[in-house]
This record gives C-alpha cells, structure tokens and sequence, in this order.
C-alpha cells in the first residue's frame, strides 16, 4: 500500500510537470464533450422530428373531427360531412405512426440509428417495400460515421493510453534508473504495474465523467435506469481494462520505447480498423445477404396472383383465416370495389407475404448471425456492439421495435376490419379512442447485454493470464 | 552533373539502409499481402454484385416485356432500376455502401433511391470496408510517416549526421535525398495497387475512360504521399530525438486522416442541418394535397385542367372528348406531385451542397479530405455521383409513367370497351441508362482537391527551404 502511495505521488507530481501528458488528457477530455454535444444534437434532431409527428398526427385528428362539424349548408361541407367517420377517410387522413424513440443512451452511442428509421406510418396496405423513412442525411456524414461518445472510446481512448504508457518500462531501462532499483531491492514488475494502474485510472475517470455527463443528456424527455448506467459504465470500463492488459502484455516483452510503440500502435490499428474491416468483407463474399429481387419479384407476384382471385374464393379463405367474421358471409358478397374485397385481399397478401419475408429474414438472420460470431473474435467489435445494445441503437433493438411495428398493424388492421367489415362509421369517441403504438422494452434484456460482454472479459483475462508469464 | 549524381548516391544510401533494415521488408510485407488479398475479395465481390445486378435487370425487363397488363396497371406494377457498378467503384466504395443502390418506379408515389447495403447491417460494418480505399487511405500514409519522420533524427541520434556534414554533403542535399529517397520507397509500396486495379479493368473489358480516372486517381494519391513524405521529413528536421518524431508523425496522422474528415463532415452537418424526414414527407403530401404557393388544393387543380381540356377541345363533358380525360387528369397529378418533389427535395439538395462545399473548403485545411474525395469522385462513387444517378433515375421515372399515362389517353374507354395494348408497346419502353458524370465534370468538382494538396506540398517546400535555411549545415 505504501509504495502505492509514493508511485501515485511520483506519477502525480511527473503528470503536473508534464506539459505533453496533460495536454493529450485535455484533448481527449475536450474531444469527449464534443462527441457528447454531436450525440445530444443527434437525438434533439430525433425527438424533435417525432415531436412533428405528434402534432402533425393531432392536428390531422382534429382536421378529422372538425368533419363531424361541417358547415352542411354548402356543397363542399355537405360532401366533408358525409365522408366523416369513413374507416378508408381516416386512416388516409391520420394514418397512426409508430415512433422508435431514442434511450437516454442513444446519444452516447448513436449505432445504426442514423441508417434506420425511427419511425413507421401503418396502414391496412401491406407492402414489404414501403418506402424507407431513416432520416435525411448526406450519404458522407454516413460513410465517414457519427463523431459521437462510442467513437471517442473505442478509437481514440485506446490511443490515449498506449502513447502515455508505452515508455513506463522501456525508459527506466533507457535512463538506467532500472538498475538503481534493483539495487535498491524494489520490486521492479511492481512498481510498473502501479504506473500502469494510475495511467488506467485516470483514463478511466475521464471515461466515466463523460459518461455521467452523458447520462444527464435528454433527461427529462428520455428515461433510464440504474442497471443501464451500471451496465454502460461497467462496458466503459471493461474495454479500458481489456487495453490495460493489452498494454501490459506488451511492455512486459521488455523491447525499446520505439519498438513498443510502434507494435502498440499496430495491435491498435488491426484491432479497431484491419480485422473488423476483413471480418466484414469475407462475410459480404462468402456468405452474402440474398438480394431483395427475388422477394420483390415475389411480392408483384402474390399482389396480381391474390387481386385476381375470383371474389367468392378470396371471401371463403378470409373467412376461413378469419372465423370470428364467419358470421358475415354472405352469397351478395361480389362487389369488385366493396369493403369485404379489399380487407380480404389485404389479409391473404399479408399472410403470403409474411411467409417469404420470414424466408428472406431468416437468410439475412444467418448472415448476421455469421458477423456476430466473428465479432467475438474482436473484443473492440465486441465492445461496439456491446455499448450500442446498450443504448438501444444496434440492428437487433430495430428489428425488435419492427417485430413491434408489425404487432400493432395487425391490431390496427383488426380494429378498422371492424369498421369496414360491418360498414360502420367511426363516430368522433372513436377517433379519439384509435389504436396508438407503444414500444415495450423486451424483459431482462440487460442480461443479454451482460452477456454479450463475455467475450471481452474472457480476453482480458487470457491477456493478464498471457501476462503472468512473462517476467522482468 | 556533379549535383545531381550527389542526391543520386545519396537516395542510394537511403535504399541501402532501407534494405538492410528488417522494418521495411515487414512493412512491404503487410502493404502488399493486404492489397492483394483484398483485391481478390473485391473481384470476388464485383462479379457477384454485376452478376446480381445482370440478372435481377433481365428479370424485371422480361416481366415487363410479357406483361398483358392495359397502361395504368402496368404503371402500377412498374419496375426497378438498380444503381450500376464499376470496377473502380469496386476498389473504392465511396458512398457506395451508404448512399442506397435500387430505385422503384411505380405510378403515384416519388421515390427515393433506397436500400442502401449499410441498412440492414450489424455495427460491424460501421468499422469501415476492407478495400483498396482503407489501404491507401489510412494504412499507407501511416507506413509512409513512419518512415520519412526518423529520417534525420536517425542521422543526428546515431551522430552519423555530423560525419556526413562533415564530409561536404550540404544539409539541404541531404535532406532532399531523404525525400527522395522515402518517395521512391513509398511509390514502390502502392505501385501494386495500381497493377491490381488496371489488371482488372483490363480483364473487365472497362473502357479507356475508366484507365484515364485511374490515372488521375493514381496521381491523387502520389500527390498526397509526396505530401506525406515531405511532412514527415519536417517533422525529422525539427524533433531531437526520433520518440518525438515518432509522436508528432502519429498525430499528423490521427488528426488529418482519422479525426477531422469524421469532425469536417459533422460539423458540416450541425451547420446546415437538412429537413427532418416527418416534415419531408408530410410537407411532400400537404404540398400535394393543398397546392404549392396557392394553386389551389388537388381536387380543384384536377377541375381547373379539366375545364382546360373541354374548351381545347370544345367538348361540353369529358365523354365528348377524343382523348381519355382520366389518364390526361392523372398525368396532370403525377407532373404535380413530381412538382412537389423536386421543390422540397431541392431544399434539401441545397443543404447538401452547402455541406459538400463546406466539406470541400476543410480540404484547405486537411489535404487528406481532398485525395478522398477525388478517388470516390472518379471512382464514380461520391457524392455527386449519387445525385447525378438520382436525378437520371426520377426523370427515367417520369417517363416512364408519362408514356403509360399518354398511351391510354391515347385511347378513351367508351362503356363496356376496353383498350388492350400493343404487346410491342412495353417492348419497346427504352431501358433506364445512367451517364456517370464526366472526366471533364468531375475535375471541375474535384478542383479544390488538386489545389490543396498542391499547395499544401509548396507549403511544405516553403517551410522545408526556410527550416534547411537556418540548419548550420546549409
């Protein structure tokens, strides 16, 4: 305990003499805010882009029920009157969206966020290929990636340690004072083992004041939990540790300042550029995602293929798939335009639609599959997607939040079917009482998230166990 | 004569040292093993790509071809158009992976260019593709600064410097022969890179056109590591000892080539921020369903070019007239939302402009920005090529639903009578053909490009004269 305290009183009184050291720590720290204010620009632009959606949806609403009042002693008014209430009116008037709103974490880690939408207009069409609606960005900002907190980590922070602890061992050994030491009986692995510590502590507390700082991004319009900043924190530092070991390792193999410099900064560049970058490539070659075209191919097919059936036969397998509405079959029921038709084609397209999607999702589930696997090769791929599950910006709380989508147009289709199927009108109580989407969080997903830091942690410790072997 | 053979025996020394030091082979080594197992993925990649694009091309042609459809459901059904490759775009993605690769025509609804090959991705691919761009963009200039950077202080550290000063060999001289000398060496690295890429296009068949961008690509980049070279040099001539060096060669790196393109281009973004989505497509649809500076809503708009086309052609009703009012009313919408489209899409266009030249003007201040940004541009997979196809595509589009739309106004429905068309007329629908930008178009855009890099290299000539100008062995 006591030589801790004098090699942190040493390393203190080295930090304040130093003029490189403190200002590659305000750099960072500098760097760290930054990144922390683009993040926080990120989701003010979501939540704000939402917040038009909201008003935009009630002031639809309102155009709706503002119907109901007509002036009827006009042409137009009386025309506006008759069509109030009319399921096809109001849902292409105020179709309801679903809103894929960003965590508190999201601005430290904004992940895919920025390729994917967040949000869905739903309608009774089911169309595979509706339109994208991700957010309108330049395709450069998206090639050259968000500059935000996750950034700042997993590139730059790894650099901060490597160039202010290469030398810890290497210039003792250039300055000759190694031998004074052991001279002197101290416990050389020791005391460089303290040096290391105090380097990782304060690269450490850096980290986690950004990330406190962080944690009070958006607070009173997005939520988070303890076990969230828990689990953020705990990933922070565990990547920092896992560089600690890395860096550990390569000191210990007792080489100049130079060379440890130089073969820290190629573990650096292979680790958080080479190796990803092969992984991706050899995945996209040897096991590419099947092309949309067949499924486009597909879905023009089945669209023809179920408009043309005869009448009488797609009502029979609505009813059939549907037998809750068996007590509306009818032989009258021919009209080419009427409701029946139209919900019954729907409900076959979607059923036979669905089952290609899954097909074609299954294949491109391989394929991520594949990436993930790989990704536990790379404790810093790892630790991206780590820190991006964690703010809920990965590809998987997507195709959650889409699983979700998909949930809510079948019990928004189900709600208007009641309409259009007995040919009712919605009355003004109706319209306020329509369906609205709510995205529910998947139950003890942090356990998912703890686990994904498994590979991480098992190199750490194979690195600090690699460590134990070698001596100085 | 006498001067010249000097700089030659002295580019010689830096060759001999070169080579008896392990560090270049391995440097050799790693350079050219990773260009050449990338260029097999990327061939690997590009025919399976091309070979994906060929054939989901003759599908949707062939559907359309033996279609049986009358004109409106043909436009319904519509078809695809898929973003074109080229061999160089293979090598350096650019956008490419970002910027969305298919583009659907269908009647009523205005597209975008959608399905970009990030979308559906895990993080993974957020680390960069590993291409010929990776290589030369971020590995090569580090190998490159690494070793031009311990050029002199090699010399002054193991007092080798003193005793070449002392032998008559002008400090100048000495170090315009380490110039020379690590430029050769880093011209020899790349030199693959560039035998890849024109193998390819030879064996693809590429046009000279494409050999002729290579070219200018090829000297982009020569540019760019002589630029490489020279600063490493400075930083040698100014650092006392080769850690510093080492250091100072590190964070030209990390600032230039990793932090201020990611910095430029979201600063670029945080000062001309573009429209949300939600207000794009809801000002789109209210834009449409209400008129554009007070043109009336659509219903009205629809009655006006009605009255229009009665008292053209003297009709009392729409049945009178000789043309399918119907299709001539929907053509009518289809001009107007397009309308629409452009008006709040070239809004947003604006915005992007203003970022590309904010993002063209940082090339002033990071050469890098500029060698990026010319190799994506004749690579044909930048920013402006994206638009160019886009613009080609939505106007492919609007003929393509004109022609359907002109094509059953051709032929008015009169009661039970239906109008089947001509078989041959969806055969002979022209196919969509993209005309990427030219040579001569594209300098003119990647002009700054040129001039950075260039005046970043007499910059650092300058500051390499007056720096050699005050060394003792002048």
């Amino acid at each position: 305990m006591y030589l801790l305290r004098i090699i942190f009183r040493f390393e203190w009184r080295q930090l304040t003499r130093q003029f490189v050291p403190v200002l590659a720590l305000l750099f960072f720290l500098c760097m760290g805010f930054y990144s922390l204010y683009n993040g926080n620009r990120f989701v003010s632009h979501q939540l704000d882009g939402l917040d038009s959606m909201e008003q935009n949806y009630q002031k639809h609403k309102r155009d709706l029920l503002g119907r109901f009042h007509a002036d009827t002693t006009t042409a137009e008014g009386k025309k506006t009157a008759i069509q109030a209430g009319i399921p096809q009116v109001v849902e292409y008037r105020n179709p309801p969206y679903t809103a894929f709103s960003p965590h508190r974490l999201s601005a430290m880690a904004i992940g895919q966020r920025d390729l994917l939408p967040y949000f869905d207009i739903v309608t009774s069409k089911r169309d595979v290929f509706s339109p994208s609606r991700a957010a309108i960005t330049n395709p450069e900002k998206l090639a050259s990636g968000h500059f935000d907190f996750s950034f700042v980590l997993i590139y730059l922070f790894p650099l901060l340690l490597i160039v202010w602890s290469y030398d810890i061992y290497s210039s003792e050994v250039e300055q000759q004072t190694e031998k004074l030491l052991a001279v002197q009986g101290a416990n050389i692995r020791r005391i460089i083992a303290f040096k290391l510590l105090f380097r990782f502590l304060w690269v450490c507390a850096i980290a986690w004041l950004l990330s406190i700082a962080g944690f009070g991004i958006h607070s009173a319009t997005t939520r988070l939990v303890v076990t969230d900043a828990l689990l953020w924190l705990f990933g922070v530092t565990l990547y920092l540790l896992f560089w600690c070991a890395v860096i550990w390792l390569v000191i210990l193999g007792k080489r100049s300042s130079g060379f440890t410099l130089i073969r820290l900064l190629g573990i650096w560049f292979v680790l958080t550029f080479l190796l990803p970058a092969m992984a991706n490539k050899i995945v996209e070659v040897t096991h590419p995602i099947p092309p949309r075209t067949e499924l486009i191919s597909i879905q023009r097919e089945e669209i023809e293929h179920t408009w043309e059936m005869p009448i009488p036969q797609i009502l029979d397998t609505f009813y059939v798939n549907n037998p809750q509405y068996a007590n509306l079959k009818s032989p009258g029921d021919t009209a080419r335009y009427g409701n029946k038709r139209f919900v019954a084609y729907y409900d076959l397209l979607g059923r036979r639609m669905n089952r290609h999607v899954k097909k074609y999702s299954e294949e491109v589930e391989e394929y991520n599959v594949l990436l993930r696997k790989l990704g536990w090769l790379s404790p810093v791929v790892q630790m991206q997607a780590f820190l991006n599950v964690a703010a809920r910006t990965g590809l998987e709380d997507y195709l959650d939040y889409q699983e979700q989508v998909g949930t809510f147009q079948d019990e928004w289709v189900a709600h208007m079917n009641n309409y259009m199927l007995y040919d009712r009108k919605l009355d003004e109580n109706d319209i306020h009482n329509l369906p609205r989407f709510e995205f529910r969080e998947s139950p003890g997903r942090w356990i998912k998230i703890l686990v994904s830091s498994l590979s991480t942690l098992l190199s750490v410790m194979l690195v600090f166990l690699a460590t134990t072997r070698k001596k100085i | 004569m006498k001067l010249k053979f000097k700089l030659l025996l002295l580019i010689q020394k830096e060759f001999r040292l070169a080579y008896r030091g392990k560090v270049l082979f391995l440097l050799f080594g790693i350079t050219w093993s990773l260009l050449g197992f990338s260029g097999i993925l990327t061939v690997w990649q590009y025919q399976q790509a091309q070979q994906e694009i060929e054939s989901s091309n003759r599908l949707f042609r062939q559907q359309w071809e033996i279609q049986h459809r009358g004109a409106h459901a043909a436009a319904h059904y519509g078809t695809w158009i898929f973003k074109p490759l080229n061999v160089l775009g293979a090598f350096h993605p650019g956008l490419n992976d970002y910027s969305g690769t298919t583009f659907r025509i269908e009647a009523h609804t205005q597209q975008e260019v959608d399905h970009s090959n990030a979308e559906g991705k895990g993080s993974l691919i957020r680390f960069g593709q590993f291409s010929f761009a990776l290589i030369l963009q971020l590995l090569v200039p580090l190998f490159i600064l690494f070793l031009s950077s311990p050029g002199i202080t090699v010399e002054r550290e193991s007092g080798t410097l003193r005793m070449l000063l002392a032998q008559g060999i002008k400090f100048r001289r000495l170090v315009w022969g380490k110039i020379w000398g690590s430029y050769l060496l880093s011209v020899l690295l790349v030199l693959p890179a560039f035998m890849i890429i024109l193998l390819a296009l030879w064996f693809t068949g590429e046009e000279m056109e494409a050999m002729l961008r290579l070219l200018f690509i090829f000297s982009g980049y020569l540019l760019y590591y002589f630029l490489c070279v020279l600063i490493g040099v400075i930083i040698s001539v100014r650092s006392t000892t080769s850690k510093i060096s080492a250091f100072a060669a590190l964070t030209f790196w990390l600032l230039t080539i990793v932090l201020l393109p990611r910095l430029v281009t979201n600063i670029a973004d945080d000062l001309f921020p573009p429209m949300s989505r939600a207000a794009f497509d809801d000002r789109v649809e209210q834009g449409y369903r209400e008129g554009l500076n007070g043109d009336g809503p659509y219903f009205e708009r629809a009655k006006a070019y009605e009255n229009e086309l009665l008292s053209r052609y003297e009709a009392d009703n729409t049945a009178a007239l000789p043309v399918d009012a119907d299709a001539l009313v929907m053509q009518y919408h289809e001009d107007y939302k397009s309308k629409v489209f452009r008006y709040y899409y070239n809004q947003i266009l604006q915005t992007f402009n203003k970022q590309q030249n904010f993002i063209n003007s940082a090339i002033w201040i990071d050469p890098f920005i500029g060698v990026k940004q010319l190799s994506s541009a004749m690579s044909g997979t930048d920013f402006f090529h994206h638009q160019t196809f886009f613009v080609q595509a939505r106007a492919y589009r609007d003929y393509f639903v004109r022609s359907l739309n002109l094509e059953q106004a051709k032929h008015p429905e009169r009661g039970e009578e239906h109008h089947s068309l001509n078989p041959d007329f969806f055969s002979r629908m022209k196919d969509f053909q993209y005309r990427k930008l030219s040579i001569r178009q594209v300098l003119k855009l990647q002009q700054t490009a040129f001039y950075g890099i260039l005046s970043w290299i007499l910059l650092a000539v300058l500051i390499l004269h007056f720096i050699t100008k005050t060394h003792p062995g002048k």
